[in-house]
């Protein structure tokens, strides 16, 4: 199986599904003869179509398919590592409604620097404090930009109670 | 003709035009000096700061930070042999070799003199040619805009590299994610999944953040770091009256064909260098000292870069078609301000577009003053560990795509863009044709159901006008012609691979 192949039956799945929505978009008596679910339509079809298109040309003349997929797990373990950025990317927002910028942002800087290869140390610390301060002066502080406050206000007040 | 009036009350209406082209610059040579950080992202990376901006000195921010990053790339290329962006990669070739003799100082000068000229060019030539190409915006109807949006998207073709199928593939997701949202004839909501936040469609901004910015920087962390410098105490020395007529050709040859590359769909800073590489070394008086220190080796290209950098623009602005990723960004920016560059753009906004003229011309002096102060930041930057850069960025990218309209779930669409992005790249998949899609997608759709309302729904009516007509006999020739470019490619690589 080569690159091309994949990235054409992807692009099928992809047309597929996007076809069936549209299709399935309302019309309203305002609608004109195209209808807001004719372009998408046609989109569906023409991406149906290239994708088709690479697939058989993967087949047909693969020194043109740029590159075989490698095995499965290789194949994780390459994306894995642009992919563990994207879940530190998540958990910033989930966790940042509950924590707070500063706290969350310091957090990302943290956890991203270890994860491209620093390590545990003062240093890092020191640098993800400063860089959620600097971040915070900037988009908090000089371009008056709210960013979430996290839970602490209410649990201060709560505990005053 | 250029309106020096009209420039000046720009200035003096805009005076924050002055300060955004002299940050525009300082960031473009920071980024640009990052290896890996394109100028696209890095003015990607400002789109977000720029909408609370005036309209004005917002754009002159991302056109400033273009130039910026122009010059900026040439610093790793001569100092640690690794280009910050891949127009300064020809650089490397007699900028690293000149740094190997002693003469970092000497190539950094010929870097920024040669950017500075080749910039001086392109603007030039940017604000008398725009216009022009935008003059027949009054007469320009719904079937007009259709052709001109089928123009923009035959670009596709061009810009489809290796592969025409895959590039008319990314150029049907583009228009696939501009159709998300409220349809613009009848108010229905389209793919919306019943999210009230996806009833105004995706914004192109975050399309562009998450391909340009945040897929890099996936990218990147499966990269090892880059190489340091040990030239802390490196200045720039611009060259002498001598080596100044020495130069001249190639600079000649380098803003010659940055002019025309810049005009080029898909063309870019990346081919204009390397072809420039090329040309100067065919008409040096010296061919043998290129790839071993040649002056004329680091002028041609950086030349080349400095006017792809203010020529770009001309379609962008004139025709509403970003030909390359940085002027995308650029045209980005200006719809965050409601502003759709084109031939409206003149009539619609001219004080925009003569702040931007007088910005373009502002950042000639920035880059001048600006590259002398930042040298040193930017060494110091550059020797900083890659992880710590990484992370820095991407808590901003965070920061910055939830600042556009305070929301967690557009953080959450860039993210996704950016997974889009990373993969689109695995399977050299080219992104350009994608975002053309999602900025050209509404205004072709909207004007082509317009337009058949207001014929009854005959199709004729496209025909009949004569600026549509023209324009789409303009798209299919632009097909056509590399449709037989791409056979004629293929079955050439074919022959040469079987065997006699």
């Amino acid at each position: 199986m080569n690159r091309d192949f994949v990235a054409g039956f992807l692009g099928l799945l992809l047309a597929m599904a996007y076809y069936a929505m549209a299709a399935n978009i309302q019309n309203s008596q305002l609608a004109d003869d195209v209808g807001p679910g004719g372009l998408p339509k046609i989109y569906g079809v023409l991406l149906a179509v290239f994708s088709v298109l690479l697939m058989v040309r993967a087949r047909t003349s693969p020194a043109q398919a740029g590159g075989k997929m490698r095995a499965v797990a290789e194949e994780l373990f390459a994306a894995k590592r642009g992919l563990g950025i994207l879940v530190i990317g998540i958990g910033y927002i989930v966790t940042v409604p509950y924590l707070g910028y500063p706290l969350a942002i310091a957090l990302v800087i943290a956890i991203a620097a270890l994860y491209n290869g620093g390590q545990i140390s003062a240093r890092l610390a020191g640098i993800a404090v400063l860089g959620a301060f600097g971040l915070w002066f900037v988009f908090v502080f000089l371009l008056h930009i709210g960013q979430p406050a996290g839970i602490w206000a209410d649990l201060i007040e709560g505990l005053r109670r | 003709m250029i309106d020096l009036s009209g420039l000046l009350n720009a200035l003096l209406a805009s005076p924050m035009i002055i300060p955004a082209a002299f940050a525009g610059i300082a960031w473009g040579i920071l980024g640009g000096a990052l290896p890996g950080i394109s100028p696209s992202i890095t003015m990607a990376l400002l789109l977000p700061f720029t909408y609370g901006a005036d309209p004005t000195a917002a754009v002159v921010l991302l056109a400033s930070t273009y130039l910026g990053a122009e010059y900026g790339g040439s610093i790793p290329a001569i100092l640690i042999r690794t280009p910050g962006t891949n127009s300064a990669a020809a650089t490397v070739i007699d900028g690293y070799a000149m740094k190997e003799q002693g003469k970092a100082g000497e190539a950094l000068g010929i870097s920024l003199y040669s950017t500075l000229l080749g910039s001086i060019f392109g603007v030039a030539l940017l604000i008398t040619l725009t216009q022009p190409l935008a003059a027949v915006a009054l007469a320009f109807q719904p079937t007009s805009y259709v052709g001109l949006g089928v123009l923009g998207l035959s670009v596709i073709a061009s810009l489809a590299g290796e592969s025409l199928i895959k590039g008319m593939m990314a150029g049907f997701i583009g228009l696939m994610i501009a159709t998300v949202g409220t349809d613009p004839v009848t108010g229905n909501n389209r793919f919306t999944f019943d999210d009230p936040e996806l009833l105004s469609g995706i914004p192109p901004i975050l399309v562009m953040v998450g391909i340009y910015a945040v897929a890099e920087l996936f990218e990147q962390a499966s990269h090892p770091g880059w190489q340091q410098t040990n030239t802390a105490d490196a200045s720039i020395k611009m060259p002498d009256a001598l080596m100044r007529a020495r130069l001249r050709v190639s600079q000649i040859i380098g803003a010659g064909i940055g002019f025309i590359e810049g005009l080029t769909p898909g063309g870019g800073g990346t081919i204009a260098a390397f072809l420039s590489y090329n040309e100067a070394k065919r008409w040096s008086k010296k061919p043998e000292e290129f790839g071993h220190g040649s002056p004329e080796g680091i002028a041609a290209p950086e030349s080349a870069n400095g006017a792809v950098s203010a020529t770009a623009l001309i379609p962008m602005m004139g025709l509403g078609i970003p030909g390359s990723n940085s002027a995308a960004v650029l045209l980005g920016g200006f719809l965050i301000h409601g502003m759709t560059p084109g031939p409206m753009l003149f009539t619609k906004h001219y004080d925009v577009v003569m702040g931007l003229y007088a910005g373009k011309v502002i950042s000639l002096f920035a880059l001048l003053v600006v590259a002398y102060l930042i040298l040193r930041p930017c060494i110091w930057l550059v020797n900083r560990p890659k992880h710590y850069l990484m992370a820095f960025i991407f808590a901003l990218v965070l920061s910055g795509v939830y600042a556009i309209h305070n929301s967690l779930f557009h953080v959450g669409i860039a993210l996704a863009f950016g997974v889009i992005g990373y993969a689109m790249k695995y399977f050299r998949i080219p992104t350009l044709p994608m975002v053309l899609g999602v900025v050209l997608g509404f205004m072709v759709e909207s004007n082509y159901r317009r337009a058949l309302v207001l014929s009854d729904g005959d199709h004729m009516t496209f025909t009949e006008d004569p600026i549509a007509a023209t324009l789409l006999a303009l798209a299919a020739a632009f097909i056509l012609i590399s449709l037989v470019r791409h056979f004629r490619d293929s079955t050439k690589a074919q022959e040469e691979k079987t065997p006699a």
